[in-house]
């Protein structure tokens, strides 16, 4: 699935970045953002699919980031 | 009637007797001023702040005065009755004054207090000769709550007298369990004054029982009245040691402050940090010198046991998690502790098998609500019945911001979870927050409690909590926060 969103910072269970959609979701990467990406607030185009685990950060739909650029 | 009233009652009818003109002795006069100079001295240095001392000096002063002038009156003096009337009627008018100031800038207007929280039906009056015995007066403490709106809230009253005779008070009133619920010093929550309150250059040292040195920085422990179960649990022995399995990222189960409650378990290492961090807020060993505090006295009440169902990257599978509780309940497991989860519509049956085989298998089961701050409805296995959900409170006992509200399970709960200090892997420390903090909270005291009675159900003890628990603003959407002290003192009332 293809999303706009912002990238937001969390600062619970030790920290970690999630993809805030412009459609109203949270999302949820589990192998994290890359590095360039680890920026507060940056507008950015994502492509994800559904990663079907859980996860001890509980927050957001839990996904996989296929490809992601910036806005 | 407390001594200072007697004494200014006295000293007032002394004077009255004086200066009634019949039997005139000077003794009379001194004796009369002595005393009130006493009473009004006492009042002044009570250690009230403004307000609770104007208020009840000028009751005293007041009902004094009147009491003389009924006196001087009865003696045929009506002159200088009139004006001890007057002067009384004064005095109380200022006490009246005193009263409304007080509301008005929202200062208590007595000095201290107990809450007193009767059963749905029961009735203050039935309590109220105990009252009477201590000199102490009631009123209703919420009275904009009715009895259908809330049958806790409704029945709280606070309940006002001289602090010195509070224990024997409390102890009295506890003796009466057929009508009341809970009684308990309603006492100024101050958990964690901030250090730029201090003067400047000085120190606020403050005794604890423990002897952990990072147990001052445990805002939570005070929150849930640890330092008292610690008190409590201190000269008490556990019927066996309960076993809290924690179902995370694995345990470092050679970390220096729980590796001697840590139980023979498939997960003894931790890469990521999430799970240590659980363990030790569940059952780091209290009392032994090294780093923070948790429930677990001296180690001897809850023995950890780690389950790694999630990898280095805090992710797991259904299926690892729900071996992991299988694992966990076939190894004897008394409390299962999950700071983990996912939404789904409907929670995955895997899950709820397992979690149901554990709760045959006589585990207690707590699950972490969630912190994408929304419903928890759908978020599992929180929401799986027979699952205790543990939502987060803040140090001002709010929801955490970022906390699920969890007022649709069955089975709400709230404990600390924003700035807790816990262990991380190879011997250090930092604080974390998340539900998933509140969650081995309340497994560690679910621990503490099977380790006093191994026979208490996972039912029984969800009540134990919920019922002790301490309500507060946002109670309707968290649950109440649980209270370790009184959770322990009602599990050691029914042994």
């Amino acid at each position: 699935m293809k999303i706009t969103g912002t990238i937001v910072y969390q600062d619970i269970e030790g920290g970690f970045w999630g993809l805030a959609g412009d459609d109203g979701r949270k999302y949820l990467p589990v192998e994290g953002l890359p590095a360039a990406f680890q920026v507060e607030g940056r507008r950015v185009e994502a492509d994800l699919e559904p990663a079907d685990v859980l996860s001890f950060r509980m927050w957001g739909r839990a996904v996989r980031v296929v490809a992601i650029k910036p806005l | 009637m407390d001594f200072i009233t007697l004494l200014t009652v006295i000293a007032f009818l002394l004077i009255a007797v004086d200066v009634s003109g019949r039997d005139r002795n000077p003794l009379v006069m001194l004796a009369g001023m002595t005393l009130l100079g006493i009473a009004l001295l006492s009042r002044l240095f009570s250690g009230g702040g403004f307000f609770e001392t104007i208020i009840p000096l000028f009751t005293d002063v007041g009902l004094s005065l009147l009491l003389a002038a009924a006196w001087l009156a009865v003696r045929k003096t009506r002159a200088k009755s009139g004006s001890f009337f007057l002067l009384g009627l004064a005095s109380l008018g200022v006490a009246g004054l005193g009263y409304v100031g007080a509301r008005l800038l929202g200062a208590p207007a007595a000095q201290a207090s107990l809450l007193l929280e009767l059963g749905p039906d029961d009735r203050i009056e039935e309590v109220a000769p105990v009252l009477a015995r201590y000199g102490a007066r009631y009123e209703r403490a919420f009275p904009t709550v009715s009895l259908e709106a809330d049958e806790d809230l409704a029945q709280v009253y606070l309940v006002y007298g001289d602090p010195a005779s509070f224990e024997a008070l409390t102890a009295a009133l506890r003796q009466d369990a057929e009508n009341v619920d809970d009684v308990a010093l309603n006492r100024t929550v101050a958990l964690y004054p901030p250090v730029a309150s201090s003067p400047a250059g000085a120190t606020v040292e403050r005794r604890f029982l423990e002897n952990d040195p990072l147990v001052a920085e445990q805002w939570g422990l005070e929150a849930i009245r640890g330092h008292e179960a610690h008190a409590l649990l201190r000269p008490m022995q556990p019927a066996r040691k309960a076993v809290v399995a924690i179902i995370d990222t694995g345990v470092d189960g050679r970390h220096e402050d729980v590796r001697s409650a840590f139980g023979k378990s498939p997960g003894n290492r931790d890469a990521n940090g999430h799970g240590t961090h659980c363990a030790g807020i569940a059952g780091a060993v209290t009392n032994n010198g090294v780093g923070v505090a948790s429930l677990n006295w001296e180690g001897r009440f809850v023995e950890v046991t780690g389950y790694p169902a999630l990898g280095a990257g805090g992710a797991g599978t259904l299926e690892s998690i729900a071996q992991a509780v299988i694992d966990a309940a076939n190894d004897g497991a008394d409390v299962i502790s999950m700071s983990l989860g996912d939404v789904a519509p409907t929670p995955p049956r895997v899950l709820v098998e397992a979690v149901g085989f554990a709760l045959r298998k006589g585990a207690i089961v707590a699950a972490s609500a969630g912190n994408a701050d929304e419903d928890a409805a759908t978020h599992f296995p929180s929401n799986i019945e027979g699952v205790i959900a543990v939502a987060a409170v803040d140090q001002q006992l709010k929801k955490a911001r970022f906390s699920n509200t969890i007022a649709s399970l069955t089975r709400p709960l709230a404990a600390p979870g924003v700035d807790i200090l816990s262990l991380t892997p190879n011997d250090t420390y930092r604080t974390m927050s998340g539900t998933s903090m509140a969650t081995p909270a309340v497994a560690g005291l679910l621990g503490v409690l099977r380790a006093l009675n191994p026979a208490l159900t996972a039912e029984e003890a969800y009540e134990i909590l919920h019922e002790t628990g301490t309500s507060v603003e946002d109670s309707d959407r968290v649950g109440r926060v649980v209270n370790a002290e009184a959770a322990i003192e009602a599990v050691r009332a029914a042994l």
